[in-house]
């Protein structure tokens, strides 16, 4: 039994505090996949914080059959979609840095270097934003969140073969944007 | 490269998603296709890129948020996704959204079924969550503050109970103080905020549509809320859209609540049943899927002068028009193409037979449609022989064991919504009104009338307007069969819209959406081949199947009404099945139909309408050739012919049982400004008739409309009928 599972059991026993384990062992992984997928990191962190407290929730209906990361993922993806269908239109990473002021600063290597650096990031992050909603799920699990087509899959209930499909066109459209910023020797 | 599955292979390669053969056929294909392998590096290049994005942190530790949260929705009552939107830190940070719960249990293999292998443990699991020291310290904190909120709440005696101001003493003696106005007060609250919400709700969905209100009971005194909102006395008469406003506010009338039975309940489409006009404008969008055509769209406040009887009235007791649901139910076939116009009127009036002249001066002829307003159902029902209680303040009243329930049978207080409607049946025919009516046979529709005519636009538009300028009509509603342009043109009278010239667009009047019609909607959810749907289509916008149709012409001898010794006219018969509005009801009222009496479609000889000039016959695109009747124009009669026409009282008892037969006037010649005006018998228009003023030889023909003229009395405190009550 993995330390999840452990988790679980003592939080279905009546033991709340380690779910709270479970929600600090996964709420950076979870908030960094969400706020790709909303653009927004009020949004993501409201979204990370209900899909916690659904799982809580619905705790005893987990039958543990796939991990719990993909369960809760399932949760927040599920989450998200309602909470994008409330809150039109999605702003990007980019655009709520222009709002609050607040940023992503890489600091490593020079002053110069890193701002051209997160200016880079910040454009990547606005392409990502302007992908549709499905593809870039699929693109954030797999590149942002390293997920298997299956576990894709999974998390977002659709069949695998949608997923490469998905992902295929993501990864195309997001080519034609970022085409002049990727490290690619020109022919 | 131009087979796309063949990407979808390169980049589910970079991934390592392929099978050995698929893989083995890739790098055969990367080894002889240069744009493949510049492919692939693009997306790996693409890949190392995303993936070296920086993480993006979460600033703070959610899992105490995340556990305060869940907390307070396992100790909440009826939990929602909302209630986390606040969270316990209340900085404003804890804002959650809400979230379908069936998505967290899923429906994949960790879905919320019954076979598990971890093993729920529902029952412990849940007790143990909720016994934690947690979970006891904020219940003893909640109910600690909630005893300290009962010691310090106002004396019982303030709280809204005063229906019930009589039995007080006892109750505060044999019970303790804190509990019984607690109890009524919390349900009142809840009910008021429901009522709010779903007034809300319904003013949204449509403007217009009013709420069902129940009168206070006459001989109760009012509650001191009651005599504090109530309406002055003396006030002035209000605007047209406070007045609107006002009339259907629970403001003023604070015991008023809706019916909570809505759309979804009643089943009359999307208005709800909260009156009559919300229950015809359900039925109208039901039958259009359009909106916008509820309550009463076509209300014209603009000929009343003064403030309307029950706010100019020193006691407060009038009574509203209240909901009438059941005729929605009754007049469930009467839906497609009908002009239904709505009017409240003074009991008095509507039992004088005020309308009656409204009619004879419009040169419409008419009989009462018995089928509409003499159901037998509606006779026979035994509500309206049991107890003297009409009003019922409370709604749960209704559906609890007491006095207001006993009278009403077991049967029909199964539900909330059903003791409810049961209610208004109750309320509209008390059987004192029905003594104070004389007996009449149509006691339950006491005050309501339904009178259906086929009538020309002119004669419509000389109906509203003379409605318009009766004083004891308060308030006149047109509701529009949407596809029939000359009844929109009729809303825009209704709404006293200016009339443009024809053609032009009418400013204010929004042209009716097309919209698919059900034939063809449900021709596309069953798949039906497009030429049955047609056929479908018009075989409903007739009314009546086209094999029948012909069954349906067959005009039975008329027993005692209209003329004696003639025959109805053809068109007479026509306009008959036109009133049965979908092949169902054809099929189910044949046999009534059969004895029933024809629909007069001509006019009477009489004074030309008012607005006749102004309304010139337009043909109506989507009116089928078959629905255009034959309808003679009109001339001016002399008014004597009129008054002679017309009985003030009404008819007299031992008349037929249509209790309006259309009155006749003589041919008399008079200046008409309408050239094509004719005056001709009703039966003049019988191919083998051949009078002189036979219709056919009137050049023009204007087309008929079926209009529902529905007829609600308002009673106030003065009306003879509350006088008979008291």
């Amino acid at each position: 039994m993995n330390d999840d599972a452990e988790l679980i059991q003592e939080c279905l026993s009546g033991r709340s505090a380690a779910f709270g384990s479970l929600v600090q062992k996964y709420q950076d992984r979870l908030y960094n996949t969400i706020v790709h997928v909303s653009g927004s990191r009020d949004d993501a962190s409201d979204i990370v914080q209900e899909a916690f407290v659904q799982a809580f929730l619905k705790l005893e209906t987990f039958q543990q059959s796939s991990a719990f990361y993909t369960w809760l993922y399932r949760i927040a993806f599920n989450v998200a979609i309602t909470h994008h269908r409330r809150r039109r239109p999605l702003g990007s990473l980019d655009h709520l840095r222009e709002q609050s002021g607040q940023e992503v600063v890489d600091r490593s290597g020079g002053p110069v270097e890193a701002l051209e650096r997160t200016e880079r990031v910040g454009q990547i992050r606005e392409a990502i934003a302007a992908l549709g909603d499905e593809h870039r799920s699929v693109l954030v699990l797999r590149e942002i969140e390293g997920c298997c087509y299956e576990t894709i899959a999974d998390i977002l209930q659709i069949p695998v073969g949608t997923v490469r499909s998905r992902l295929h066109r993501a990864r195309a459209e997001l080519r034609e944007q970022l085409r002049e910023m990727l490290p690619i020797d020109k022919p | 490269m131009t087979n796309p599955p063949e990407h979808e292979l390169l980049s589910a390669y970079l991934d390592g998603e392929l099978s050995a053969d698929d893989r083995v056929r890739v790098d055969q294909w990367l080894a002889t296709d240069a744009d493949a392998r510049r492919a692939v590096e693009e997306f790996r290049a693409l890949s190392a890129t995303l993936k070296n994005l920086p993480a993006v942190p979460l600033d703070e530790d959610l899992s105490q948020r995340v556990l305060q949260t869940a907390e307070q929705r396992l100790l909440a009552p009826s939990p929602s996704a909302d209630d986390g939107r606040q969270g316990p830190s209340g900085d404003g940070r804890g804002q959650s959204v809400a979230a379908p719960l069936e998505t967290a249990g899923g429906t994949g293999p960790n879905g919320p079924s019954t076979a598990t292998t971890g093993g729920p443990a529902p029952a412990s699991w849940r007790l143990g969550r909720l016994l934690s020291p947690r979970v006891l310290a904020y219940s003893g904190v909640a109910v600690t503050v909630a005893v300290l909120v009962l010691l310090a709440s106002p004396p019982p005696e303030e709280v809204a109970r005063a229906p019930e101001e009589p039995a007080a003493p006892a109750m505060e003696a044999d019970q303790p103080a804190v509990e019984v106005p607690l109890e009524i007060r919390g349900r009142v609250d809840d009910e008021t905020e429901q009522s709010a919400r779903l007034h809300e709700a319904q003013r949204g969905e449509a403007e217009q549509a009013a709420p069902l209100e129940v009168a206070e009971p006459m001989a109760s005194p009012p509650p001191p809320e009651a005599a504090v909102t109530a309406p002055p006395a003396d006030g002035p008469p209000p605007a047209v859209d406070s007045y609107h406003s006002d009339y259907y506010s629970d403001r003023d009338h604070p015991t008023a609540r809706p019916l909570p039975g809505s759309a979804g309940q009643s089943g009359y489409g999307t208005r709800g049943m909260h009156d009559f006009g919300g229950g015809m404008g359900g039925v109208g969008g039901m039958v259009y899927g359009l909106d916008g055509y509820g309550g009463y769209p076509g209300e014209s406040y603009g000929a009343r002068t003064g403030p309307p009887p029950w706010q100019a009235s020193a006691v407060p007791t009038a009574e509203r028009p209240t909901a009438e649901p059941v005729l929605a139910e009754e007049l469930g076939t009467v839906t497609r193409g009908v002009l239904v116009v709505y009017c409240d009127m003074d009991a008095g009036a509507l039992q004088g037979r005020v309308f009656d002249d409204i009619l004879v001066r419009s040169n419409i002829a008419w009989e009462a449609d018995e089928r509409l307003t003499r159901r037998p159902r509606r006779e026979e029902a035994p509500f309206f022989d049991e107890g003297d209680d009409e009003s019922v303040d409370d709604a749960s009243e209704a559906t609890e064991a007491g006095p207001a329930a006993d009278a009403v049978p077991e049967k029909e207080i199964d539900s909330e919504s059903e003791g409810l409607r049961a209610r208004d049946r109750h309320h509209i025919a008390s059987p004192a009104r029905r003594q104070a009516a004389g007996g009449r046979v149509s006691a339950p529709q006491e005050d309501l009338d339904l009178v259906y005519v086929e009538a020309t636009p002119a004669q419509i538009e000389g109906a509203l307007a003379a409605l318009n300028q009766r004083a004891e009509v308060y308030r006149v509603g047109v509701t529009p069969a949407p596809d029939i342009p000359e009844q929109r043109r009729l809303l825009a009278f209704g709404r006293s819209e200016p009339l443009a010239a024809e053609g032009d667009e009418r400013p204010g009047l929004t042209p009716a959406p097309p919209h698919p019609t059900r034939a063809l909607r449900e021709a596309e959810e069953t798949e039906v081949p497009a030429e049955d749907a047609a056929r479908a289509l018009a075989d409903r916008r007739l009314g009546i199947p086209l094999q029948e149709r012909s069954e349906a012409r067959i005009p039975p001898e008329p027993p005692s009404r209209g003329i004696p010794g003639r025959a109805p006219a053809k068109s007479t018969v026509v306009g008959r099945a036109q009133r049965v509005l979908t092949p169902a009801t054809v099929r189910e009222d044949r046999a009534a139909f059969a004895g029933s009496v024809p629909v007069e479609v001509r006019s009477l000889r009489g004074e030309a309408a008012p607005f006749a000039a102004a309304a010139a016959p337009s043909e109506g695109p989507s009116q089928p050739a078959e629905k255009r009747l034959p309808v003679p124009a009109t001339r001016a009669a002399p008014a004597e012919a009129l008054s002679e026409a017309v009985d003030p009282a009404g008819p007299s008892p031992d008349s037929s049982p249509a209790r309006r037969a259309a009155p006749r006037a003589e041919k008399a010649p008079a200046a008409d400004p309408q050239p094509e005006s004719e005056v001709t018998d009703p039966a003049d228009d019988r191919p083998e008739a051949g009078t002189p003023g036979d219709v056919q030889a009137a050049p023009e023909v204007a087309p008929a409309y079926r209009v529902l003229f529905v007829l609600r009395a308002v009673h106030t405190a003065t009306s003879p009928a509350e006088d008979a009550d008291e």
